[in-house]
């Protein structure tokens, strides 16, 4: 009660906060703005106050809160019971409204620095106000009698234990990568704030200083936590790659992309006081592009087609979430409408052989790559709209897309680091662009000498490779001023890298299939592969019985052990297996163990027939089985250790001569589905048994049920049958080369946000500090201009 | 200049990327058997890829469980998840359903998606 009550208590203190700012602003009055400053405060204090409250509830098992129960358990451990705090649509909703706060708690005093707080907070207030309406709808706090009171339960109906986390959440990442992701979400809606204050102020060059260190943490926040998402599914998923174009992995990127093209076109604006009117959209799309993939993400438009599972969220949270992406939609678009003439300041034409003129065209790539990937993103809902079928498209759309795409995007990038701002000569242009160009071919000429022979993986290699040669000749030249100025070449790098990754993983990735008997060595590939056994763990879960599958690998007298896991779970009721894949983790390849199916070796001729059917004996063609009908449990009673019994009842034919056979088995059930425990019957004329190991009853058609019989040599030892585990085995050379380029691009944009950061430090020489990743002194730029 | 180039390569790239779109955003057309087919070549830890069987209504059981019949004639199972149709099914409707098949005996096909002919 008092939780539901909070909720609502700070949905009004964040109406209250904007109100108080918006009035602030408006009458230039210092004490509304004090209040607004408070109330804000009150609400970041009372979100974590919720949040630690959800915590402990989660940690102290009140399954009496719906949350609590839906997504915790008692067997969790403490690091999982803390990541069930944001594994359902209502904690989710609390962290990032809380990280939005947090944020804004940091930032309410350096917007107050720079004169902006009032504008800057008003929208951040907003923002607040519908995410707090949101969690309104979506109550964590919730009490589990309340939700289910239509099934007549009350208070005193108390579960005993929670339905756990879902078995695909169960491992380290989930603790890190939601609430990074979560953070780069939230650190979007800084710049938006900021370009919304800067045009309520007509302030359209300003707010681009203030606003880039929050852009640039923004970008290099939110892409780290889409591929520290990569990673996790690499890692855990057991697939074998690290992006597949989901609508939830599609739904962080889009953003991403826009941002990344806002960050360059931000620089363009510092440097030329050109595409302003650029940078407020931009800015602006970014932002609502956060709403739009939340909206397609937790509105359930996107029902069932992710890998992902989508919740309804109810009608109420629903209208929340497409107001809340509406109005700002219309708030920011209005606005820059509104001021559009304003804005037109500093019409002038970029030349070809200039850096802005490059960055532009690499920001317009950028945005295409987003734009498109909306649409595959949305078609879905596109085609439910149309009354058309609701597929979501393949992969394979993307992925042309992107063949086009990201070669050019690279090639841009090189040359915007080789001309210079305003003009560029030809000879300039040479000297920079030749060396890159021979060290592109050379390097293309390497990969197909490796053996790649397809045109996109040559032309992304050449690509690549162009870009990696400028921006490491360019962070070398660099270095010497110090390490802050070299982020950009280093981030570049590190997506030249991550792109090296994706070829050599795309072109020389080999997969086999390989069913491995235990203890059996089995050649695979160039490499032997031994299935050692398997070992339950987490015995603890009564909802699994899961187990961990020792696989050898050895090559070249070397050895490895890998540890892939498989198992199904009551979680999903069994219906589709979880499994965990084995990696061997290298430099120069990653050893990618996925596990696929157990079973048991077939030592006993196993064979289907259908009731009414008949098979020839594997052991013996001249002898015709042909399966009459099953006898009902009641008929044959229970055997003496009180188990169910059926048979099948067989007509054995051979040469004319016929025989019954009353194929008798016994019946128990164990988690995983009815055990069959035959009585060996003589094959008539043979030294063979037959039994009926199985039977499989078709509910709507009896007639169409079906048994399976097995035999053995009955003059010789009953033979075992030992177990299968069956794999596909990858080897992924240079992957590693994915996760260090993602790293580097990570550890650039750090250093570039120090060097904006310690560049805004120097008020003095503020309009002219240089944040862009240039090292030109041919051009200056005036800078004396002003828009207002 | 930029401002050309970027209203000229959207002219230019947004009909094809629609076009592509289209393409690969269609569900194949397959009768019930081959719907099976596809559901077993999928691995155990993946959902099967969503097809669309032309289908005539046989019999309703109840808002979610109908009997329908292929192209081929094959009658089959069908248990529907999707949004509340415009008119109830009823027998002798012809529709395009989108699903997959769910494995088990007899397999039944799932359809989240009932487009009337």
């Amino acid at each position: 009660m008092i939780g539901q009550l909070g909720i609502h208590i700070l949905f009004g203190i964040s109406v209250a906060a904007t109100v108080m700012y918006g009035l602030a602003m408006r009458r230039a009055s210092a004490d509304l703005e004090t209040i607004g400053r408070w109330l804000f405060r009150t609400l970041t204090a009372g979100l974590l106050v919720s949040a630690a409250a959800l915590v402990w509830l989660i940690v102290t098992h009140r399954f009496e809160f719906t949350y609590v129960w839906n997504y915790s358990s008692r067997e969790l451990p403490l690091h999982l019971l803390v990541a069930c705090f944001y594994s359902g649509q209502e904690g989710s909703i609390l962290l990032w409204t809380l990280l939005v706060a947090g944020i804004g708690s940091v930032l309410q005093p350096y917007a107050r620095r720079h004169g902006y707080e009032s504008s800057v907070m008003l929208f951040y207030g907003l923002i607040l106000s519908f995410l707090t309406l949101l969690m309104v709808a979506k109550n964590p706090f919730a009490y589990y009698h309340e939700t289910f009171a239509a099934n007549g339960l009350t208070m005193a109906d108390l579960p005993e234990n929670g339905r756990g986390l879902n078995p695909l959440l169960h491992n380290a990442w989930i603790t890190i990568h939601p609430p990074i992701l979560f953070t780069g979400f939230a650190s979007m809606s800084v710049s938006f704030a900021f370009a919304m204050a800067g045009l309520i102020r007509r302030e359209y060059h300003r707010w681009i200083d203030i606003a880039l260190p929050w852009t640039l943490f923004g970008t290099a926040v939110l892409g780290f936590g889409i591929m520290l998402g990569g990673f996790w599914a690499y890692e855990t998923l057991g697939w074998g790659g690290f992006w597949g174009w989901d609508p939830v992995e599609n739904s962080s990127l889009i953003p991403w992309l826009v941002v990344v093209a806002l960050v360059h076109t931000m620089l363009v604006q510092k440097r030329t006081r050109g595409l302003v009117k650029t940078n407020m959209v931009l800015a602006v799309v970014s932002f609502v592009m956060v709403l739009y993939s939340t909206f397609l993400t937790r509105s359930g438009v996107l029902g069932d087609t992710s890998v992902h599972s989508f919740v309804d969220p109810g009608k109420f949270a629903f209208w929340i979430l497409l107001i809340f992406m509406v109005v700002f939609t219309i708030l920011g678009t209005g606005l820059v409408i509104a001021r559009r003439r304003d804005m037109n300041v500093n019409r002038e034409e970029f030349g070809v052989k200039t850096r802005e003129f490059m960055l532009s065209i690499g920001a317009s790539l950028t945005m295409a790559s987003a734009v498109f990937v909306t649409i595959g993103t949305s078609w879905p809902v596109i085609m439910e709209v149309l009354n058309l079928p609701k597929v979501a498209v393949a992969i394979d759309f993307y992925n042309q897309i992107h063949r086009y795409l990201v070669p050019a995007v690279l090639i841009v990038n090189g040359l915007s680091l080789v001309v210079l701002w305003r003009s560029t000569s030809i000879d300039r242009l040479k000297r920079g662009v030749l060396p890159a160009a021979i060290v592109a071919v050379g390097g293309t000429v390497l990969l197909a000498a490796f053996g790649i022979r397809d045109l996109w993986p040559l032309a992304l290699g050449f690509a690549a490779w162009f870009s990696l040669a400028i921006n490491v000749r360019e962070a070398a030249r660099l270095a010497r001023s110090g390490p802050s100025m070299i982020g950009a070449y280093v981030s570049h790098t590190g997506i030249a890298l991550l792109m090296f990754g994706v070829i050599c993983t795309a072109s020389y990735s080999t997969t086999y299939h390989a069913v491995l008997v235990h203890g059996k060595p089995q050649n695979v590939g160039p490499y032997t592969l031994t299935y050692l056994g398997k070992e339950q763990v987490e015995r603890h879960f009564k909802d699994r019985e899961k187990f961990r599958y020792y696989v050898r690998i050895e090559r070249d007298g070397q050895r490895r052990v890998v540890a892939p896991v498989l198992y199904w779970s009551d979680f999903n009721q069994r219906q589709s297996a979880f499994l965990e894949p084995g990696i061997r983790w290298g430099l120069l390849n990653d050893l990618y163990v996925s596990p696929k199916a157990t079973g048991r070796e077939d030592v006993l001729n196993a064979t289907t027939i259908m009731r009414g059917g008949s098979i020839k004996a594997p052991v013996d063609t001249s002898l015709t089985l042909a399966l009459e009908r099953f006898t009902m449990p009641m008929e044959e009673g229970a055997s003496v250790d009180g188990r169910m019994q059926m048979a099948g009842l067989v007509t054995a034919t051979r040469n004319g001569q016929t025989s019954s056979l009353r194929l008798l088995t016994r019946i128990s059930t164990t988690s995983s589905g009815p055990a069959f425990d035959p009585v060996w019957v003589p094959l008539p004329g043979s030294t063979y048994s037959v039994g009926l190991i199985e039977i499989r009853r078709n509910n709507d058609d009896p007639t169409k049920s079906t048994g399976t019989v097995a035999f053995y040599d009955a003059s010789k030892p009953m033979p075992r049958a030992r177990e299968e585990f069956t794999v596909e085995f990858s080897d992924k050379p240079l992957i590693s080369l994915v996760w260090f380029g993602v790293i580097a691009m990570v550890a650039g944009f750090g250093l570039s946000i120090g060097r904006a950061v310690s560049a805004l430090k120097k008020k003095a020489s503020l309009s002219s500090a240089d944040l862009t990743p240039a090292a030109d002194a041919e051009s200056k730029v005036d800078q004396s201009e002003s828009a207002t | 200049m930029i401002r050309k180039i970027v209203i000229i390569g959207a002219a230019v790239c947004l009909p094809v990327i629609i076009y592509m779109a289209l393409t690969h955003g269609q569900p194949p057309s397959v009768s019930f058997d081959e719907a099976i087919e596809r559901t077993q070549h999928t691995s155990e830890s993946d959902p099967a890829a969503k097809v669309l069987v032309e289908a005539e209504v046989i019999a309703v059981e109840s808002a979610s469980d109908m009997t329908a019949k292929d192209s081929k004639g094959i009658v089959f199972r069908v248990e529907y998840t999707g949004t509340a149709p415009q008119s109830p099914f009823t027998p002798g409707m012809r529709l395009q359903l989108v699903g997959h098949v769910h494995g088990g005996t007899p397999p039944l096909f799932h359809a989240t998606q009932a487009l009337s002919k």
